[in-house]
C-alpha cells in the first residue's frame, strides 16, 4: 500500500539501519491504521519494545505491580504519566516571585551595566522587588507575597532558578521553550511526549492546548505544531468555554439521532466499497474514525463539563472569585476553569496539557515592560488560587505522583528598571521554572542566579536540559527518543548534549 | 583538524623566564597562606585573593618584558614559581571544573585539557589559549561567558577566572611537556567508496532489459519493472478499469474529479476502440485523455502545489508579527504557469536560483527568484549575525532538498555524518549565495534588498537614470531655493521609491553589488566564530572546482555567482538534478518514489528500488528536453501505472494479460505487501487540497479564478483565538472567492486553515516533499459538521434538484454520480432513498427550528472585527433575520474584547411590539454558558438594548435584566434547565410587568417589574454563548394577533441535503483506486 515505506521511514526510530525495517514497518503500520482515533495510535507498548524507554534496573518489565508486592513497588520507579504545563506567556519576573535576591534589594536604584539585548550593554538602574519575601514550609523555600496561596505549597515544588535560553525576543523564545529551537519548524514538547508515550484515550487528543481568552501567545499555532512530524501529534486547541473542539456541534437542523443515521448509512455504503478493496486497512480505519467522531461529540464536552464537579472543587480552583478592579484583569475563574479541566483531561488519559496564561500583548500577559508591580497585580491573583487548588486537588486525588506540573514562561526578566513605570525587560540569561508532582523532589531550591538575579551562575541549565528532564520524568530517554527527518534522527533536545537535571528528580 | 589549521594555530611565540626574586617570594608567601591540600578544590577568602592577584599581576607585567622566542620544537622552560602557581592554582581548577568534560574520558567539542599542547591545539573551536594573551584566548573568553559559556552548569567565580587569565597571560606554564597522548583530530576525507556511491555517478542510459524469452515489453518502464517482478516471481495485476483509469489520471494530473460525462464518454470510446483495435496495447482514447488533461490549466495548479511543498512556500514571515511577504504570490503563480507551459525543468531550476542574473531575464524569471524569500524570517532575531546564516542555511537546505536530493543542513556545523560532505564544502557552496541581501520588510525602492523590478532591465535602467537626474537637479537647485520650494526639493531628495507601479515589482532576490563578501568556515556553525576563509566552489564529491562567474553591474548589480551555480545544477552532466526530479514525479504518480526518500539521495536516505529505471528515466527526461509533461506521458502510459489496485488474490482479475513463461507462483500479498515492486497500483487518499477542491467541484461551486494574492477562507472563532492578536493579518473574502482552489488560499505561517492542516498539509517551514497520510477522528468531524461542508451539501442538493427535477431517485443517482462518477447500485439507491425518507421525517419535526451559533473569540483584532460581517459573529438564518456584532471594548494594543452582556445578537425581523407575549421552545447545548432572549429589543449601534431573559444552565438560573447600555438585574430565580432537551419558554411584557414561564405554562417562574418600561416597539432578539442555541416554534401574541415564525420550508429538501452530505463523506470520494 501506498504509505508503507513512508510511514516506516518517518517513524523509523530507532534508525532504519538498526532495526529490521520490514518487520518493524509492518507492525507499526498495522497499529497506525487500526487506530483512527484522535492521534492515530497508542505507541507506548510498541515503542517500549524498541528501546525508547528508560530501562528500570531491578524491575522486570513483565512483573505486574500489585498492592501485595510492596518490595516491587519500592524497586520500581514510578513515572509521571501526564504533564500539565502552566505556561506563563510573556516571561514572569523571577526576582519578584521565587528568586529572592537580598543584594538586589540593597542596591535598589544603583546604576549598573546590564546586557539588555544580545551583546548590548546598557547602564541601567537596579530595581529591587517591591514584594515581601518569606521562607515557607519545612523546606524553607522562598516565595514572595505575590502568590500567598501557592506559597503554602512550596514543599511540593522543585524550584529551578538557573535556567537560561537563547533569545531575548518573544517570538523565537516561545518557539524555543516549546520546541527546543529558536527556529520554527520543529515538533513541540507535547508532540514529542505524545509521540513517545502514545495516547491512552482514543477519544481525546494526546496533546491539548488551552489559551488565554485575551488571545493566544506570539507565533500562535507554531507553538504547538508537530513540525516535521505528522499532524496527528500536534497540539489540539481546547476551548475552556463553549465548544471545546472545532466542529463539535452538529449542523443546524440536524439532531444527534439524524447524524447517527447518516454515519450508519455512510458506513454501510463504505463497507460495500471496502468489500471490493479488501486488504486496504486505511479504508477500515476511516470508517472507524467516523464512529469515534460521533463519540467525541459526547466525550469531549463531558470532559469540560464542570457542573459534574462539587461546589467545594469550584471554590478550590477559584471559579467563584471576582476579578480585581484592574481593567485588564480577568480574575481567577478562567485560568481556574482551565486548571480544573486539565485535571479532568489527565484523568481521561490526555498526556500533555499546556495552558497558556496571559494573552495578547504586554500587560495582558507577563511581559512587564510597563510596570512589574502592575503586571503582578493583574496576573498573580489570576493564577494563585487556581494553581494552589490544582496542586491540592491532584494530591487529594492521588494524582500528583503521576502528574508532572510545570510552571514557567519563555524567559525571565531583568533586575533593572525599564520605562517610567518600573517595568522590567526580557531576560533569557537566568530565570526560574518550578516543577511539582511526578517524581520531582519537592521542597528543592536548585541552582542560582548571580547576586542580582540577572544571570544563571550556579548549576546552570539550558532549557534543553529542562526538556530532557521532562522526558525523563515521564520515563522517556531524550537520547533514545528520536524521529527521522531530513537525513537525521532528530531528538527533542537537539544536536547539543542535554543533561537531565537530576538534582530535582527523586529517582536520581 | 587539518594540518593546515594546525600550523595556523600553533604558537610560534612563547616565553622563558628568568627569576624574579621579589615577586616569587610574594607568591611563595601567598601560597603558604593557602590551603595545605595542594590539589584539593581551591576555595579562598577574598583577602587572600586580592593579595595573591596583586602579586601575580606584577609577575605578569615583568614577564611580558622578558618574552623570548619559543619555537614549536623547543620546550619552554618554566620557573619554579610558575610551576608552583600552575600546580597550586590552575591544575586544581582544571581538574575540578573542566576535565570531566575535556579530559581523557570525554572530550566535548573535540577539546582535551590534559596538557599545554592540548590547549594549544584546541578543539573544534580552535586553540584554547594564546599564551601571553589572555584576552584573545578562547579559554578565558569561555570562562568569562563571553563567547562560549564554560563550565556550562556553573560559572567560575571572578577570582577563579582571574587565576586562569593570569596563568595564560604569563604564558600558560605547564610542566611535563606534551600530554599523555598527542591530540589528533580526524580530517574528513572522501574515499573512493564515497565517490563510487550510486548517487554521485553520472547518469547513464541503461539498455532496456529483455525478457527471458528474448522478447521485449512494449513500454520501456515496464521492461524494468517486469524484470524485478520476474526476479521475485510476482505476477502483476491486470489493467484497471476505464473508470478507474480516468479517475486516477484526472486526480493525478488535476487534483479534481472527472465529470460523470467525461467518464461515460471515455468508457464508451474505450469499449469501441478495444472492439475495433484489440491489438493496441494502450488505447488511443487514453493517450488523448492524458493530452487533454495536461493541457488544462488546473494541471499547473495541482503540480505547482507539489513543488510549493518542496520549497516550503508561505506568504508570511512567521514569528511574532508574521508579516505578509508582499507580492510573493507572484512566485506561486510563476510556478503554476511554469508547469502549465511545460517550462523545461533545467530552465525552471535556473530561473528560481538566478532568474535575475540571466542575460534574458524576464518578469517571470525574476518572480521565480521569490524562491529566496519563502523562508521564515525573524524580524527581531536574537543574534542578527547568527540569523543571517540561519537564513542562508534555509536557502542551502532547500536547495539541497529541492534540486539535489542532498541533506546540506548537516554539514553546517560539522562534517556530514553519512555523506561525503565536509563542513568546508558547505561554506564553499554557501559562498554562491553569500551576496544575496538579507530579507527585510520590503518596500519597492531602488536599494531594496527584497524587491526586484519585473520590467526589463533597460527600462529599469532608464527609470533609475531619470530618478537620479531628478535628484541631481533637486540637489543643484537646493543651493538657492527657499521656503516651500526648498521643502519640495528636500522631499525629492528623500524619495527612494522609483516611478514604477507596485505591480511591476516582485518579491525576489537582490544583491548589493557585484562583489560578494568573503566567506569563512564558521566553527561549529557559529557565526561569531569565523574559521578559515573559503573560496566559492563545488563540494569535493562533485569535483570541487570553482565555477567561472561573470559579475553584473548596473542598478541590479550582482556577483553572477548564483547563475554559475544554477547552470551547474541544471547541466545534463549533473548526477542528481534529473534523477531527483523524475523521482519526484514518479512519487506523485505512485505514492512512493523509486528512491523513497525523495529529498535525500544520500546514505541516510533509502536506496532506489529500481536504480536502472531511475537512470533510464533521468536520461530520457533530459533527452526529451527536460519536459515534465513528456515525463507524465511516459509514466502514465506504462502498464505499471495502469494496473488495478486490487490487493486480494480472489478479487484480482484472474488472468494477467501476459503470464510469464513459468507462470506466476507467488501471492504478492505475502511476498510484497508494501508493493515495493509495483505489481499493483496503490489505492491513495487525496491530499488536503484535492479533498477540499473535490468538494467544490462536486457541488458545482468551484470558482476557477486563477492567480493573485489569494483568498482568506473564513476561520472559525476557535481558530482565530489561537493568534496573539486574534484575526490580525487575516482578511475577509466573499463566498465566491472562498470557493477558489486551495492552492490560492492565503498561506499564513501562524494561522492556517484547519481544513488543510487536518488532512496533512505541509508544515510551511521546512522542505517536506512527502506528506504523511493520517486518518483521525477530527477529519470526520470536519467533513460532517463544518460550515463549508454544509454549504457544499446544500449546493449539491440544489444542483441535483435543478438537473433532475422532482424525481428523488434521479436526484440521488445524480448526486452519487457527480461524487464518484458511477451510477448507484440498486442496493445503494435503496439505502439512500430510505435514508432520505427517515431524515425528512426527522427534519419535519424541526420544521420551525432556527439555530443560532456564536462564532467569535472573546478577543479580536480591531482591523479584523471591522471587516467582519455581523452575521459572521453570530451565525443563523440569512432571510428574515438581522444581526449585530455586539459591543467590543477595553482595547489594548489593537485588540478589543467582547462584552458578553452585549455580545453579538440576532433579531427576528418578523414582528416589532411593545406589549405582548413571546412563546418558544429552546434547546441549550451541553457547553452553553448562557442563552438570552431579548424582548422590546432595539439596536443601539452594534449592540442590543431591551429586556433580557437569560438562561444559565450551569447554575439552573433564569435572570431578567434591563439592557440600556448597561445591564441592570431586575430579578432572578432557580429553575432546572436541562441541556439537550427542549425547554418551553414564555415571556410576557405588559408595560412594567414582566412575567417568565419556564416549562410550566400554568405558573410563572418569575415576575418582575421594570421601573421605567420602554414604550417604543422592539423586536425579539437572541444571544447565546458557549454553544449553539436552537429555537423552535417562536411565536408572538400582541393585541394585533398572533404571529408565528415561518421559516422557509426546508424540511422537504433537508433529507436530500443530508444525503448529499453523506455522499460527500464516502470513502470512495477521497480514495482513488
Amino acid at each position: 500500500m501506498s504509505t508503507n515505506s513512508k510511514r516506516r521511514h518517518q517513524l523509523a526510530a530507532p534508525s532504519p539501519y538498526q532495526v529490521d525495517r520490514a518487520c518493524c514497518g509492518t507492525r507499526r503500520e498495522w497499529l497506525w491504521e487500526m487506530g483512527a482515533g484522535f492521534t492515530g495510535v497508542a505507541l507506548a507498548s510498541m515503542l517500549s519494545q524498541d528501546g525508547f524507554f528508560i530501562r528500570q534496573a531491578g524491575a522486570s518489565e513483565s512483573e505486574p505491580i500489585t498492592s501485595t508486592s510492596p518490595q516491587n513497588l519500592a524497586k520500581r520507579v514510578a513515572k509521571a504519566k501526564h504533564v500539565i504545563f502552566l505556561f506563563m506567556y510573556g516571561g514572569p519576573s523571577q526576582m519578584d516571585l521565587f528568586d529572592y535576591k537580598p543584594e538586589l534589594q540593597k542596591r535598589d536604584g544603583q546604576t549598573v551595566d546590564m546586557e539588555i539585548r544580545r551583546r548590548s550593554m546598557q547602564p541601567s538602574k537596579l530595581l529591587a522587588s517591591r514584594r515581601e519575601f518569606k521562607q515557607h514550609g519545612e523546606s524553607g523555600l522562598w516565595c514572595s507575597d505575590a502568590l500567598p496561596l501557592l506559597s503554602q505549597h512550596m514543599d511540593k515544588l522543585a524550584v529551578v532558578k538557573s535556567l537560561y535560553a537563547d533569545s531575548f525576543a518573544h517570538g523565537s523564545a516561545m518557539i524555543q521553550m516549546n520546541t527546543g529551537r529558536i527556529i520554527q519548524g520543529y515538533p513541540a514538547m507535547g508532540s514529542w511526549l505524545s509521540y513517545g508515550l502514545g495516547n491512552e484515550n482514543e477519544n481525546l487528543p494526546g496533546y491539548v492546548v488551552m489559551l488565554d481568552q485575551r488571545g493566544g501567545p506570539i507565533s500562535g499555532a507554531a507553538n504547538w505544531s508537530s513540525g516535521f512530524m505528522p499532524a496527528e501529534w500536534q497540539g489540539t486547541v481546547f476551548r475552556s468555554n463553549g465548544q471545546p473542539i472545532l466542529n463539535l456541534a452538529t449542523p443546524p437542523r440536524m439532531t444527534a439521532g439524524m447524524q447517527r443515521d447518516l454515519i450508519s448509512t455512510a458506513n454501510e455504503l463504505n463497507a460495500q466499497h471496502l468489500a471490493t478493496r479488501a486488504g486496504y486497512s486505511e479504508l477500515q480505519a476511516r470508517i472507524a474514525s467516523y464512529e469515534l467522531a460521533f463519540q467525541l461529540q459526547t466525550t469531549a464536552p463531558e470532559a469540560l463539563d464542570l457542573t459534574a464537579e462539587t461546589a467545594a472543587t469550584h471554590e478550590l480552583y477559584g471559579l467563584n472569585e471576582k476579578p480585581t478592579s484592574h481593567p485588564l484583569s480577568v480574575g481567577a475563574a478562567p485560568f481556574g476553569r482551565q486548571c480544573l479541566i486539565a485535571r479532568r483531561l489527565i484523568e481521561r488519559g490526555v498526556r500533555f496539557v499546556q495552558i497558556y496564561h496571559g494573552g495578547g500583548h504586554q500587560q495582558q500577559n507577563w511581559d512587564a515592560h510597563n510596570g512589574v508591580e502592575e503586571n503582578l497585580a493583574i496576573h498573580c491573583p489570576e493564577i494563585d488560587r487556581p494553581i494552589a487548588g490544582l496542586l491540592t486537588d491532584l494530591e487529594q486525588r492521588g494524582l500528583l505522583d503521576e502528574t508532572l506540573v510545570v510552571w514557567g514562561g519563555e524567559f525571565g526578566r531583568q533586575p533593572v528598571s525599564q520605562g517610567d513605570h518600573g517595568g522590567r525587560d526580557h531576560n533569557p540569561k537566568g530565570f526560574t521554572y518550578w516543577l511539582a508532582g511526578g517524581r520531582v523532589r519537592g521542597g528543592t531550591s536548585y541552582g542560582e542566579t548571580d547576586e542580582l538575579g540577572h544571570e544563571a551562575t550556579v548549576d546552570r541549565h539550558h532549557i534543553r536540559d529542562l526538556h530532557a528532564t521532562l522526558l525523563h520524568l515521564v520515563g522517556l530517554e531524550h537520547n533514545l527518543l528520536t524521529y527521522f527527518y531530513g537525513g537525521l534522527e532528530h531528538k527533542a533536545t537537539g544536536v547539543f548534549d542535554a543533561e537531565v537535571i537530576h538534582g530535582i528528580c527523586l529517582d536520581s | 583538524m587539518s594540518p593546515k589549521r594546525f600550523n595556523w594555530l600553533y604558537p610560534t611565540r612563547g616565553l622563558t623566564l628568568s627569576g624574579h626574586t621579589v615577586l616569587s617570594e610574594m607568591i611563595a608567601c601567598s601560597l603558604k597562606s593557602q590551603t595545605p591540600f595542594g590539589t584539593e578544590p581551591w576555595f579562598c577568602e577574598w583577602s587572600r585573593v586580592v593579595l595573591f592577584v596583586g602579586s601575580v599581576i606584577g609577575l605578569v607585567l615583568t614577564n611580558t618584558i622578558c618574552f623570548a622566542q619559543e619555537t614549536a620544537h623547543q620546550e619552554p622552560v618554566w620557573s619554579t614559581e610558575q610551576i608552583a602557581y600552575f600546580e597550586s592554582k590552575v591544575r586544581p581548577l582544571l581538574i575540578d571544573h573542566c576535565q570531566s568534560c575535556h579530559g581523557s574520558e570525554k572530550f566535548k567539542g573535540g577539546l582535551q585539557l590534559l596538557s599545554r599542547e592540548h590547549l594549544l591545539v584546541g578543539g573544534d573551536s580552535g586553540a584554547a589559549i594564546e599564551p601571553g594573551n589572555a584576552a584573545a584566548s578562547l579559554l578565558i573568553q569561555a570562562v568569562k561567558y563571553e563567547s562560549l559559556q564554560m563550565p556550562p552548569d556553573q560559572k567560575l567565580t571572578d577570582p577563579q577566572v582571574e587565576i586562569l587569565a593570569n596563568w595564560v597571560q604569563m604564558g600558560a606554564p605547564w610542566p611535563g611537556g606534551t600530554g599523555p597522548e598527542h591530540p589528533q583530530r580526524e580530517q574528513a576525507t572522501i574515499t573512493d567508496e564515497d565517490r563510487q556511491y550510486w548517487t554521485f555517478q553520472p547518469v547513464h542510459r541503461p539498455a532496456i532489459p529483455k525478457r527471458a524469452d528474448g522478447s521485449q515489453s512494449a513500454h520501456p518502464i515496464d521492461a524494468f519493472i517486469e524484470q524485478k517482478l520476474a526476479e521475485k516471481n510476482l505476477r502483476p495485476n491486470a489493467s484497471a478499469t476505464p473508470r478507474e483509469l480516468i479517475r486516477r489520471a484526472t486526480f493525478d494530473l488535476l487534483g479534481l474529479p472527472p465529470s460523470p460525462e467525461d467518464v461515460a464518454t471515455f468508457e464508451q470510446r474505450w469499449s469501441a476502440e478495444i472492439a475495433a483495435h484489440p491489438e493496441r496495447d494502450v488505447p488511443q482514447v487514453y493517450l488523448d485523455l492524458i493530452d487533454q488533461l495536461l493541457a488544462r490549466p488546473e494541471y499547473g495548479e495541482r503540480w505547482g502545489r507539489h513543488w510549493l511543498d518542496v520549497v516550503r512556500f508561505a506568504q508570511s514571515n512567521g514569528y511574532e508579527r508574521d508579516g505578509e511577504k508582499a507580492q510573493i504570490w507572484k512566485y506561486r503563480d510563476y510556478v503554476i504557469q511554469a508547469f502549465n507551459e511545460d517550462k523545461p525543468y533545467n530552465r525552471f531550476v535556473i530561473e528560481q536560483l538566478a532568474g535575475d542574473e540571466l542575460p534574458d531575464a524576464t518578469a517571470a524569471s525574476r518572480a521565480a527568484t521569490g524562491f529566496y524569500r519563502l523562508g521564515v524570517w525573524d524580524d527581531e532575531a536574537d543574534d542578527p549575525r547568527q540569523a543571517e546564516f540561519d537564513d542562508l542555511d534555509d536557502v542551502m537546505v532547500t536547495t539541497g532538498a529541492a534540486f539535489l536530493g542532498v541533506t546540506l543542513g548537516c554539514c553546517r556545523c560539522h562534517d556530514h555524518k553519512f555523506d561525503p560532505l565536509p563542513q568546508e564544502d558547505y561554506y564553499r557552496l554557501l559562498a554562491y549565495f553569500r551576496n544575496v541581501q538579507r530579507y527585510t520588510d520590503p518596500r519597492p525602492t531602488l536599494g531594496s534588498s527584497t524587491f526586484l523590478p519585473t520590467i526589463d532591465t533597460s527600462q529599469f535602467t532608464s527609470v533609475v537614470a531619470q530618478h537620479e537626474t531628478r535628484r541631481a537637479d533637486a540637489r543643484a537647485k537646493l543651493e538657492t531655493a527657499t521656503g516651500s520650494e526648498r521643502e519640495a526639493l528636500e522631499a525629492i531628495l528623500r524619495e527612494e521609491t522609483l516611478a514604477i507601479a507596485e505591480s511591476d515589482w516582485t518579491n525576489g532576490v537582490r544583491e548589493a553589488s557585484s562583489v560578494a563578501p568573503v566567506v569563512h568556515v564558521l566553527i561549529r556553525g557559529n557565526a561569531g566564530q569565523a574559521g578559515a576563509v573559503v573560496e566559492p566552489g563545488l563540494p569535493q564529491i562533485f569535483g570541487g572546482q570553482t565555477l567561472a562567474v561573470e559579475p553584473i553591474d548596473g542598478p541590479l548589480a550582482s556577483s553572477g555567482r548564483r547563475l554559475a551555480l544554477a547552470r551547474w545544477i541544471a547541466d545534463e552532466s549533473h548526477p542528481l538534478t534529473a534523477r531527483v526530479m523524475v523521482n519526484r514525479v514518479w512519487y506523485h504518480h505512485f505514492g512512493k518514489g523509486l528512491v523513497p526518500t525523495t529529498t535525500d539521495f544520500g546514505k541516510a536516505g533509502l536506496p532506489p528500488t529500481h536504480p536502472e529505471l531511475l537512470d533510464w528515466l533521468a536520461a530520457e527526461f533530459m533527452q526529451q528536453g527536460w519536459s515534465v509533461k513528456s515525463l507524465h506521458r511516459l509514466i502514465m502510459t506504462s502498464e505499471a501505472y495502469r494496473r488495478s489496485s486490487q490487493q486480494e488474490v480472489s478479487l484480482r482479475v484472474a488472468e494477467s494479460k501476459r503470464p510469464t513463461a513459468e507462470g506466476p507462483t507467488e501471492d504478492p500479498m505475502l511476498v510484497d505487501p508494501g508493493n515495493d515492486w509495483y505489481w499493483r497500483a496503490n489505492l491513495r487518499r487525496l491530499n488536503a487540497e484535492a479533498v477540499r477542491d473535490s468538494m467544490l467541484a462536486i457541488s458545482g461551486q468551484l470558482n476557477p479564478e486563477r492567480g493573485g494574492r489569494g483568498f482568506f477562507p473564513r476561520l472559525a472563532g476557535e481558530v482565530l483565538a489561537g493568534g496573539s492578536r486574534p484575526g490580525a493579518g487575516w482578511g475577509v473574502s466573499n463566498e465566491l472567492q472562498q470557493n477558489r482552489r486551495s492552492v490560492y488560499m492565503f498561506v499564513k505561517r501562524t494561522l492556517s486553515s484547519p481544513w488543510l492542516d487536518l488532512f496533512d498539509y505541509n508544515n510551511l517551514t521546512q522542505p517536506i516533499a512527502e506528506r504523511s497520510i493520517t486518518t483521525v477522528a477530527p477529519q470526520a468531524l470536519m467533513l460532517l459538521n463544518d460550515d463549508f461542508m454544509l454549504k457544499q451539501a446544500e449546493a449539491l442538493a440544489a444542483r441535483v434538484r435543478r438537473e433532475s427535477r422532482e424525481d428523488l431517485a434521479l436526484q440521488l443517482a445524480r448526486a452519487l454520480e457527480l461524487a464518484v462518477q458511477r451510477k448507484p447500485t440498486e442496493h445503494e439507491q435503496h439505502l439512500l432513498q430510505q435514508f432520505v425518507a427517515r431524515q425528512t421525517t426527522e427534519a419535519r419535526q424541526l420544521k420551525n427550528r432556527v439555530t443560532l451559533r456564536p462564532d467569535v473569540p472573546l478577543a479580536l483584532h480591531e482591523g479584523f472585527l471591522r471587516q467582519s460581517q455581523p452575521q459572521d459573529c453570530l451565525r443563523g438564518p440569512q432571510v428574515g433575520w438581522s444581526y449585530l456584532k455586539g459591543r467590543w471594548g477595553g482595547g489594548y494594543e489593537g485588540i478589543v474584547n467582547q462584552n458578553l452582556d452585549f455580545g453579538p445578537a440576532a433579531m427576528w425581523d418578523g414582528v416589532s411590539f411593545s406589549d405582548g407575549m413571546v412563546t418558544m421552545r429552546l434547546v441549550l447545548g451541553r457547553s452553553t454558558e448562557f442563552a438570552s432572549v431579548v424582548v422590546r429589543g432595539i439596536p443601539d449601534g452594534d449592540f442590543l438594548n431591551g429586556l433580557e431573559v437569560r438562561l444559565i444552565p450551569a447554575s439552573n438560573t433564569v435572570e431578567v435584566s434591563k439592557l440600556r447600555g448597561e445591564r441592570v438585574l431586575l430579578g432572578q430565580t432557580s429553575v432546572p434547565l436541562a441541556t439537550g432537551e427542549s425547554i418551553q419558554l414564555r415571556i410576557s411584557a405588559q408595560r412594567e410587568k414582566i412575567k417568565v414561564w419556564v416549562n410550566d405554562l400554568n405558573e410563572a417562574a418569575l415576575e418582575v417589574v421594570d421601573p421605567e418600561p420602554a414604550t417604543a416597539a422592539g423586536r425579539v432578539g437572541f444571544r447565546t454563548w458557549g454553544a449553539p442555541l436552537a429555537v423552535d416554534y417562536l411565536s408572538v401574541d400582541t393585541a394585533a394577533g398572533q404571529i408565528e415564525l415561518e421559516q422557509p420550508d426546508e424540511a422537504d429538501t433537508a433529507g436530500l441535503v443530508a444525503a448529499c452530505l453523506l455522499i460527500l463523506n464516502l470513502n470512495e470520494v477521497i480514495y482513488v483506486d
